[in-house]
Parts: structure tokens; C-alpha cells; sequence
């Protein structure tokens, strides 16, 4: 495998964390906000946080992008009053999950990218479910679960290597 | 949030999942025709600014018939800045393209929406083993076609084995203990 193709494979791995994360903060705001409220607090995260990158990078349309992250920015500010802050990363873990996505399948395919997508979402969920992250009831590691998570890596070697 | 589930609506519910899975690997194939062309953070800009773009309009919806009186000004602004930037994106950067890769951002909304409505009637193992499902079946089958420019990679045993696996790895995880 060369570099290039480990390093968007690592990164698409990471996204199905950052995606399984993303779900599990999502699920906790929809109590709250409904599905429409939680999907707009996620995609205003997303714009915001995307429009600003790229204005950092540069480019013709710098201005225009810098007026949308402030203004999408405000706007996030104002849908997530009364929620802890920290929920406006959702966005951003959304913003990861498809650069990442994109870059993976131009370099490794379709099959690998979402198969290491749904690998990385399932050890998110481990790790999230250990932890009892999130107000979730605390489930630890048995033999079956750790013998999936074996599974997902192997079905994604195979993927890979086939 | 608990759904009571309803087993005459259950062969649907199935078809319904494996479809949002289809939605969800296309959406990804599609990026990566976006990436290839642009860079990878341009499309998924693009793909969320659609995305986006289709949400107004259901906000729009939803304030039409809920909203009333002053707190609708204030609806009506918010949306109307999130649908200025997505559109604006889609408009000072992102035309151009053949029609059919703004879908990307059609299929990304179709998966939130169609999770958020199975997964409590399904329950997270069934929903997640489905979507699952849908999304290796279509993204393999790319990749034997090799559409768009990108590269084909033949489907083998070999690569149906790690699908299979990848599924059995997801069953494992999400299935439900009987303690």
C-alpha cells in the first residue's frame, strides 16, 4: 500500500469514529430539538466550519466564504442557545466524515472507504458504550463484541486486499 | 422516543433501510467524483450546501404550519441565512458540474432523515445490520463498474468475504445481551 493510500485510510477509519460520535451527540440533541432541529444544529456546523477553512485557504470567492462562516456561525450561536457549547462541534465531525469520505474513495474505491467508515463507527460505538459516554447505560467488552470488532478489520483487510 | 413496533409495516421498513443504504454509499461514491475533480473539502461543501439548500425547504414547511407571530420572524431569519450560504456556495463556486453529482447532497439529507425514522422503529441493531447491508452491496457494485473515471476493481470471493465479514462484525457488536 503506499503512503497515500494508508493516510486516507487511517482518515476514513477516523471519520467512522468521528461519525459514530456525531450520531451518538445527534441522538442526545433530538430529545431536545427534534429531528429538522438536530439536522439543521449539525449542517449550520458544518457550513460554518467548512466556509471558514476555505476562506483560510483562499481563493476567488474568499470574501463570500468568510460572510457565510460568520454569518452560519452566528446563526449556530443562536440554535444551540441553552445547550452546552460544545455541541456545536457536531457539524464539524459531519464537515471530517465526508472530506474524508470523498478523499478516501478517489484513492482506495467505494468498497473500502465505507467499509472502513462503518469499522471506525462500530469502534466509536465500543469506545462510547465502555465509557458510558453520553448518559448511555454502561456496557463493557465481551468475548462476542471483541470478536466483531476483529470481524470489521478483517472484512476490511479483505476488501482491501481482494 | 420509543416507537411501537409494527409488524404488518416491517417488509417495507426492510426495503425502506436497505434503500437508505444504497442512498448512503452512492452519496459517498459521489463525493469522491466531486473530490477528484476539485479537492475533497469543496465537495463535501457542496454536498452539504445541497443538502442544506433541500433542509430550508422543509424548515420552511414546518414553520408554515407550527410557527406563529414574532417567533416565525425569527425562524424565517435563521433559515433564510443557512439557504443564503448554501446557496451562495452552490452558486459562486459550485456549478457546473453534470446534474447528477448535486444528488450527493440530496442522498447525504436522505440518510439522516430515513435513520432517524427507522432506527426507533427498527431498533439500532436491525436499522444499523441493514443500512450496513445496503451500502456494501452498492458500493461493490461500483467498483465493479468502475463509473465515472474511477477505477474498477473487479468484484472477487474474496472481497464478498470481507463484505460478509465487515456484516458479521457489525451483527456481533449491535446485537442485543441478554444479561
Amino acid at each position: 500500500m503506499t503512503a497515500e493510500a494508508a493516510v486516507a485510510l487511517a482518515l476514513v477509519f477516523l471519520a467512522g469514529m468521528s461519525v459514530g460520535l456525531q450520531s451518538a451527540l445527534l441522538g442526545a440533541i433530538r430529545m431536545r430539538r427534534g429531528v429538522l432541529g438536530s439536522t439543521r444544529i449539525s449542517y449550520a456546523g458544518t457550513l460554518a466550519g467548512g466556509a471558514a477553512i476555505l476562506a483560510v485557504q483562499g481563493g476567488a470567492d474568499r470574501l463570500h466564504l468568510l460572510i457565510s462562516a460568520v454569518a452560519v456561525g452566528i446563526a449556530l450561536g443562536l440554535l444551540i442557545r441553552g445547550m452546552p457549547p460544545a455541541v456545536a462541534v457536531v457539524g464539524l465531525l459531519g464537515l471530517f466524515y465526508i472530506t474524508a469520505t470523498g478523499n478516501g474513495v478517489t484513492k482506495l474505491g467505494v468498497g473500502v472507504t465505507v467499509a472502513a467508515v462503518v469499522a471506525g463507527q462500530m469502534f466509536a460505538s465500543l469506545l462510547l458504550d465502555a465509557g458510558g459516554a453520553l448518559g448511555m447505560a454502561r456496557r463493557s467488552m465481551t468475548l462476542p463484541r471483541a470478536a466483531g470488532a476483529v470481524l470489521l478489520v478483517a472484512g476490511v483487510a479483505l476488501i482491501r486486499l481482494g | 422516543m420509543s416507537v411501537p413496533p409494527r409488524p404488518q409495516g416491517l417488509p417495507l421498513l426492510v426495503g425502506f433501510v436497505l434503500l437508505i443504504g444504497i442512498a448512503s454509499g452512492l452519496q459517498q461514491f459521489l463525493l469522491g467524483v466531486l473530490a477528484r475533480g476539485g479537492g475533497a473539502l469543496r465537495a463535501a461543501m457542496l454536498s452539504a450546501s445541497v443538502s442544506v439548500a433541500l433542509l430550508a425547504v422543509l424548515l420552511l414547511a414546518r414553520a408554515a404550519r407550527r410557527v406563529r407571530g414574532r417567533k416565525l420572524v425569527a425562524e424565517l431569519a435563521l433559515v433564510a441565512v443557512l439557504a443564503a450560504a448554501a446557496i451562495g456556495f452552490i452558486l459562486v463556486g459550485g456549478l457546473g458540474h453534470p446534474w447528477y453529482l448535486y444528488a450527493a447532497g440530496a442522498f447525504g439529507l436522505m440518510v439522516v432523515g430515513g435513520l432517524a425514522y427507522s432506527v426507533p422503529r427498527l431498533g439500532t441493531g436491525p436499522a444499523i445490520t441493514l443500512l450496513v447491508a445496503g451500502q456494501m452491496a452498492v458500493s461493490l457494485l461500483l467498483d465493479q463498474i468502475g463509473l465515472l473515471g474511477l477505477a474498477r476493481m473487479p468484484l472477487s470471493p474474496l472481497r464478498f468475504l470481507g463484505a460478509l465479514l465487515l456484516l458479521s462484525g457489525v451483527v456481533l457488536i449491535l446485537r442485543k445481551e441478554h444479561a
